[in-house]
C-alpha cells in the first residue's frame, strides 16, 4: 500500500514557498533600490556633511521659517476646508436635490487634476493675464490688473480648499449617512433631549470621520508643492518648495536633505496617526445599519442653503477649468515681440504654437517633445506598476506570518512626498558616470513609486474578492494551474487592471514634484514644460502654458470617466 | 472504484481525520453524514486533491493518486456555495470542463445541451448566473460537474443553502439525475433526512473516524454505538451501572432492564448505555409488565403531525421521552414498557478504528 509520503509534499510545498517568496521579493527589491536607497542617501548626505563642516552653511532659520510657514498655511487651509466642507457634507447626506449626481461627478475632478492644471486654471481666471483681469482692464481702461490674486497667501488657500473640499464632503457625508438612525431613536426612548442626542451620540460617532478627514487634508496641504510654487508669492516657502529652491537655486544639497528629513518625519507621523484613526472607528464595526434616507428639503432655509451649495460648488470647481479652456482659445493681448498689432478674439494661435519651432527663445522647450515624453513615461509607468501591483496584491492577500510585517514596508512610500522622492533619486542616480544619468527611465520609476500604493489598493480587494472555491471548481473541472489564471483570475481582474492602468497613466501624466527634480532639462514632461512657460514673461508663453494645460485637463477628464466606468460600484480608491 | 485508505489530517494542530478508510463502488451513491466540523468537507477536498493529507492514500482502481494533481483526477466536485463562475453565463459554466478537455466546438455544444437537458435548464442557457434562483444555480452547478463525465462525483452539502420545501423537491430530482448519469457519487451532508432520501449506503463521520457504515435500515436497526443512536435520535440513552450476567440484565438509574443481548464479557462493564427506543414504547396499565417497565408522570405532551411526543418524569431528575399514538393527559401516572428485543446495550463511543 502506498501512502502520501511527507517528502513529496514538502517538496511541492517548497516550490510554492519559493514562488511566494518571489512575489514578495521582486517588489521589495524595487522599493529597496528606488525608495529606501534614496532615502538612505539623503540621510547619509546630511550626516556626512556634519563632520566636514557642511552644517556651517545651515542656520536654524533656514529650517524653522519654512517649517513655520508650512504649518500655518496647512493649518489655515485645513480649517477653511473643514468650515466649508462639513456643512456641505450635512446637506449632501440629509437631502436629495437636483444636481446632486452632477455635483458628485464634478467633485471627483480635483482628485485627479494635476497641480499645474489647477494652477493654470486659476491663473486663467484670476491671474494678471486672466479673463477677469483683462476684462476689467478693458472695461475700465485700466493699465494694471485690478485683481491681485496670484502670488498671495489667499491664492494658496483657495487652491488648497479647491483640492480638498471634496475629500471632506465625501468622508464626512459618508459617515453622516451611515449613522444608524436607531441609535438616536434608542437614546430618545431612554430620555435624551435632542441636544443630548447630538452631544452623546451623533458627535462622538462622527468624530473619527472628521478627524481622519482633517488629518488627510492636513497631510495634503502640508506636502503641497506645485500649488505653492505656482500660486504663492516670493518668500512663501513650504518645506517642499524650500527643498526645491535649495537644490536648484542655492545648490545647498545638505540643507535640502535636512529639510527632507524633517518633512519625512512629520509626514510619517501624520500618516501613522491617520491610519490609527481610520482603523479605530467604532461606527465601522456595527453590523446592521439603518442608514439615513435623504429627503427633499422642505423649509425655505434648507432650500436656500442647498441652492447656494450647488451653485457655489459648481462655480468653484468648474469655473477655473472653463476659464482655462476658454482662455487657451482666445487671444486677448499681443504676443511677445509683436507690438500692439493684433486682433482680439477666438484663435487657435496658442495651439498652433505648440507645433511651431521657435529656436530664438532662451529657455526653449519644444512642446511636442514634452507631450511625447509624457506619453512614453506614462506608458512605462503602467508597464512598471501593473506587474508590481499584481505581485504585491497576490503577496498581501496571502496572510502569511511575515506578510503583516512586510506590509508597512511596502505602503510606507505613500507617506513620502514626491519632492523628497525626487531629491533622493537625484542624489543616488545623478552622480557622474551613473548609468541613469542618461537613461530617462528614472522618471517613470518615480511615477511608479507614487502610483503603486493606489494601484495596490485597487487590485488587492479585487483579488481578495475572488472566492477560492472558484479556482478549486475550475481545477476539479480539469483546468491546469495556468488555465485557472487565464480562465478565472484574469477575466475577473480585467476591470480592476484597466482602472489601475488608467490611474497610473493619469498620475504619471500630471506628476510635477518628483519630475521637476529628475526630468532632464532637455527632456521635460508636460507639467514641467507648463511650469516653465508660465514662469516666463510674454503672452505667447502664457498662451502655450494654457493650451498644454487644457490638453492635460482633457486627458485627465477622459481618465476619470474611464475609471468611473470600470470601477466596481461602492469602492473608493482614497 | 475509489478506495480511501487510512487518511489522516490535522487542522491547526488538532486531529481532524484519524484514519478514514472506505470504498465507493461503481454506480453507488455513498453518503458521508456528520455534524459540522466533523471533517466531511476536508475529506472531500482531500479526495479531490485540493488538500493533501498527512497520511493515507487515495486509490482509483488500485492506482495511487497522491502525485496526480486536481485537474487530472477527473473527479467532479460540486461546491456548497456552487462556485459558479460569475463572468460566464449558464451555458459557458456548464461547458467549462469540456473546454478544458479541449473538445471540439460541436461536441462541447452537444454535451453541454445534454447535461442542461438533464437538469432541465436548457431554457436558461444564455442567462447570467446572477439571475438564477438558488435552486437553479444548484442545477447549473450539477450540470457543470457532470458535463466532462467525471469518473466520480462529489457533492458538498449541495442542498445546504436552500429552504426546506425546495430541498424536498430537489432531492428527488437529484437522486434521479445521479442514477441516470450512473456516476459513483459521494454525497456530504449533515441532514439525515437528505441522507436517507439519496444514499445507497451511509457513513457516519464522528471524531475523525467513521462511527458506522451501512444502509439506513441497518443503522436504524443496529446502531453501532451510543453516539450513532443519539445522532439519529433513536431514543433514550441510560448509563449502565452494573451488568448481571446471571440474569442477563443491566442496572441503570431507572432500574434494571433486560436488553436483546449483553455485551461481550471481555469488554468489561464500564462505558455502556442502554437504548430505550422512543418509537417502541408501549403504554400499559399500572402493575403490568414489571420487567422493562418504567412509571412516571406525564410532564409534556406535544402533537407533532403523525403522533405525540410525550415526556415522562420518572424521579427527581430523570425523565424519558417516547412517541404515542394518542394524547396523554398532563400529570397522569403512566407506565410504559419496552420489549426486550427492542432494547440495546451500546458502547458509549466508537473505540479506536472501529471496523464493521
Amino acid at each position: 500500500m502506498s501512502t502520501f509520503g511527507r517528502k513529496t509534499h514538502s517538496a511541492t510545498r517548497g516550490g510554492q514557498t519559493v514562488l511566494k517568496a518571489l512575489t514578495w521579493a521582486i517588489p521589495l527589491l524595487f522599493l529597496v533600490i528606488f525608495f529606501y536607497q534614496p532615502m538612505a542617501a539623503i540621510i547619509r548626505l546630511v550626516f556626512a556633511e556634519q563632520f566636514s563642516g557642511g552644517w556651517q552653511l545651515i542656520n536654524a532659520g533656514d529650517i524653522l521659517r519654512p517649517l513655520e510657514f508650512t504649518f500655518s498655511q496647512a493649518a489655515l487651509s485645513t480649517l477653511l476646508t473643514l468650515l466649508l466642507g462639513i456643512p456641505a457634507a450635512y446637506l449632501f447626506s440629509h437631502y436629495k436635490f437636483a444636481g446632486k449626481n452632477l455635483l458628485n461627478l464634478v467633485s471627483t475632478l480635483p482628485f485627479i487634476l494635476p497641480t499645474v492644471v489647477v494652477a493654470a486654471g486659476f491663473n486663467a481666471l484670476l491671474g494678471p493675464r486672466g479673463l477677469l483681469n483683462l476684462g476689467l482692464m478693458g472695461l475700465f481702461e485700466l493699465n494694471e490688473a485690478p485683481i491681485r490674486f496670484v502670488n498671495s497667501i489667499g491664492a494658496i488657500l483657495v487652491v488648497h480648499v479647491f483640492y480638498n473640499i471634496t475629500i471632506v464632503i465625501r468622508i464626512v457625508s459618508n459617515a453622516m449617512a451611515s449613522l444608524d438612525q436607531r441609535l438616536a431613536q434608542a437614546a430618545k426612548t431612554l430620555g435624551a433631549t435632542p441636544m443630548k442626542v447630538l452631544t452623546e451620540i451623533t458627535l462622538p460617532l462622527l468624530t473619527p470621520a472628521v478627524l481622519s478627514a482633517t488629518l488627510l487634508v492636513f497631510l495634503f496641504d502640508f506636502t503641497s508643492f506645485g500649488v505653492i510654487l505656482l500660486m504663492g508669492g516670493p518668500g512663501m516657502n513650504t518645506i517642499e518648495v524650500a527643498i526645491y529652491k535649495q537644490v536648484f537655486f542655492n545648490l545647498n544639497l545638505p540643507l535640502a536633505g535636512l529639510l527632507s528629513i524633517v518633512q519625512l518625519v512629520i509626514t510619517f507621523g501624520v500618516t501613522i496617526l491617520y491610519n490609527r484613526v481610520t482603523h479605530r472607528n467604532p461606527a465601522g464595526r456595527l453590523q446592521h445599519i439603518e442608514p439615513i434616507t435623504p429627503v427633499a428639503p422642505k423649509t425655505r432655509g434648507a432650500k436656500a442653503a442647498i441652492f447656494v451649495l450647488v451653485v457655489l460648488l459648481l462655480l468653484f470647481i468648474v469655473s477655473p477649468m472653463a476659464a482655462l479652456v476658454g482662455r487657451s482659445f482666445s487671444q486677448l493681448e499681443p504676443a511677445r515681440g509683436e507690438g500692439g498689432d493684433f486682433r482680439a478674439g477666438i484663435s487657435l494661435a496658442y495651439y498652433r504654437e505648440l507645433f511651431s519651432n521657435r529656436q530664438d527663445s532662451l529657455f526653449y522647450v519644444p512642446p511636442l517633445l514634452a507631450i511625447k515624453n509624457s506619453l512614453v513615461y506614462a506608458l512605462a509607468t503602467i508597464g512598471i506598476t501593473l506587474p508590481l501591483g499584481f505581485l504585491l496584491a497576490y503577496a498581501l492577500n496571502q496572510k502569511g506570518r511575515w506578510g503583516n510585517w512586510v506590509e508597512p514596508v511596502i505602503m510606507l512610500p505613500l507617506g513620502a512626498s514626491a519632492v523628497t522622492l525626487g531629491l533622493g533619486l537625484l542624489v543616488v542616480f545623478y552622480t557622474q558616470n551613473s548609468l541613469f544619468q542618461t537613461l530617462p527611465l528614472l522618471v517613470p520609476i518615480a511615477h511608479s513609486l507614487i502610483a503603486l500604493p493606489f494601484v495596490v489598493r485597487i487590485l488587492m480587494p479585487a483579488l481578495g474578492k475572488i472566492p477560492g472555491s472558484l479556482r478549486d471548481a475550475a481545477r476539479s473541472l480539469g483546468a491546469s494551474p495556468r488555465q485557472v489564471i487565464r480562465e478565472i483570475d484574469m477575466p475577473l481582474l480585467f476591470r480592476s487592471a484597466v482602472a489601475s492602468a488608467i490611474f497610473a497613466f493619469t498620475i504619471s501624466v500630471g506628476e510635477f514634484g518628483a519630475s521637476s527634480f529628475i526630468a532632464s532639462p532637455t527632456n521635460p514632461t508636460i507639467p514641467v514644460a507648463i511650469y516653465r512657460y508660465i514662469s516666463q514673461p510674454g503672452g505667447l508663453n502664457y498662451g502655450q502654458a494654457l493650451a498644454m494645460s487644457s490638453i492635460l485637463l482633457v486627458t485627465c477628464l477622459l481618465g476619470v470617466m474611464l475609471i468611473e466606468k470600470t470601477r466596481i460600484p461602492g469602492e473608493e480608491v482614497f | 472504484m475509489l478506495s480511501v485508505k487510512d487518511i489522516v489530517k490535522t487542522y491547526e494542530d488538532k486531529a481532524l481525520l484519524e484514519g478514514i478508510s472506505f470504498e465507493v463502488r461503481p454506480g453507488e451513491i455513498v453518503c458521508l453524514l456528520g455534524t459540522s466540523g466533523s471533517g466531511k468537507t476536508t475529506l472531500l477536498r482531500i479526495i479531490a486533491g485540493i488538500e493533501t493529507p498527512e497520511g493515507g492514500s487515495i486509490l482509483w482502481n488500485g492506482e495511487d493518486l497522491s502525485q496526480v494533481p486536481i485537474h487530472l483526477r477527473q473527479f467532479g466536485l460540486m461546491f456548497q456555495d456552487y462556485a459558479l463562475f460569475p463572468h460566464r453565463n449558464v451555458f459557458q459554466n456548464a461547458a467549462f470542463g469540456l473546454r478544458m478537455q479541449k473538445k471540439g466546438a460541436e461536441e462541447i455544444k452537444k454535451r453541454t445541451n445534454e447535461v442542461l437537458e438533464l437538469v432541465d435548464m436548457v431554457a436558461f442557457a444564455e442567462r447570467d448566473v446572477f439571475d438564477l434562483s438558488g435552486g437553479e444555480q444548484q442545477r447549473v452547478a450539477l450540470a457543470r460537474a457532470l458535463a466532462p463525465k467525471p469518473r466520480l462525483l462529489m457533492l458538498d452539502e449541495p442542498l445546504g443553502a436552500l429552504d426546506r420545501s425546495l430541498k424536498e423537491d430537489l432531492i428527488e430530482d437529484l437522486r434521479h439525475i445521479l442514477h441516470k448519469a450512473g456516476v459513483p457519487s459521494i454525497y456530504v451532508t449533515h441532514d439525515q433526512e437528505e441522507a436517507f432520501a439519496i444514499a445507497d449506503r451511509m457513513m457516519l463521520l464522528h471524531n475523525g473516524r467513521i462511527a458506522q457504515e451501512g444502509t439506513a435500515e441497518e443503522i436504524y436497526a443496529h446502531p453501532a454505538n451510543a453516539w450513532t443512536a443519539e445522532f439519529f435520535g433513536l431514543g433514550n440513552l441510560l448509563a449502565v451501572r452494573r451488568i448481571d450476567r446471571q440474569t442477563g440484565m443491566v442496572e441503570t438509574g431507572l432500574g434494571w432492564f433486560r436488553p436483546r443481548e449483553l455485551p461481550q464479557a471481555e469488554s468489561g462493564d464500564g462505558g455502556w448505555k442502554v437504548l430505550l427506543r422512543a418509537r417502541e414504547a408501549v403504554v400499559v396499565s399500572e402493575g403490568q409488565k414489571t420487567e422493562n417497565g418504567i412509571e412516571g408522570e406525564v410532564s409534556e405532551c406535544r402533537f407533532q403531525g403523525s403522533n405525540w411526543r410525550v415526556v415522562l418524569r420518572c424521579g427527581e431528575q430523570e425523565e424519558i421521552y417516547f412517541f404515542s399514538n394518542e394524547a396523554l393527559r398532563l400529570g397522569a401516572r403512566t407506565r410504559v414498557w419496552f420489549a426486550p428485543e427492542t432494547v440495546s446495550c451500546l458502547a458509549e463511543m466508537a473505540e479506536g478504528g472501529e471496523e464493521l
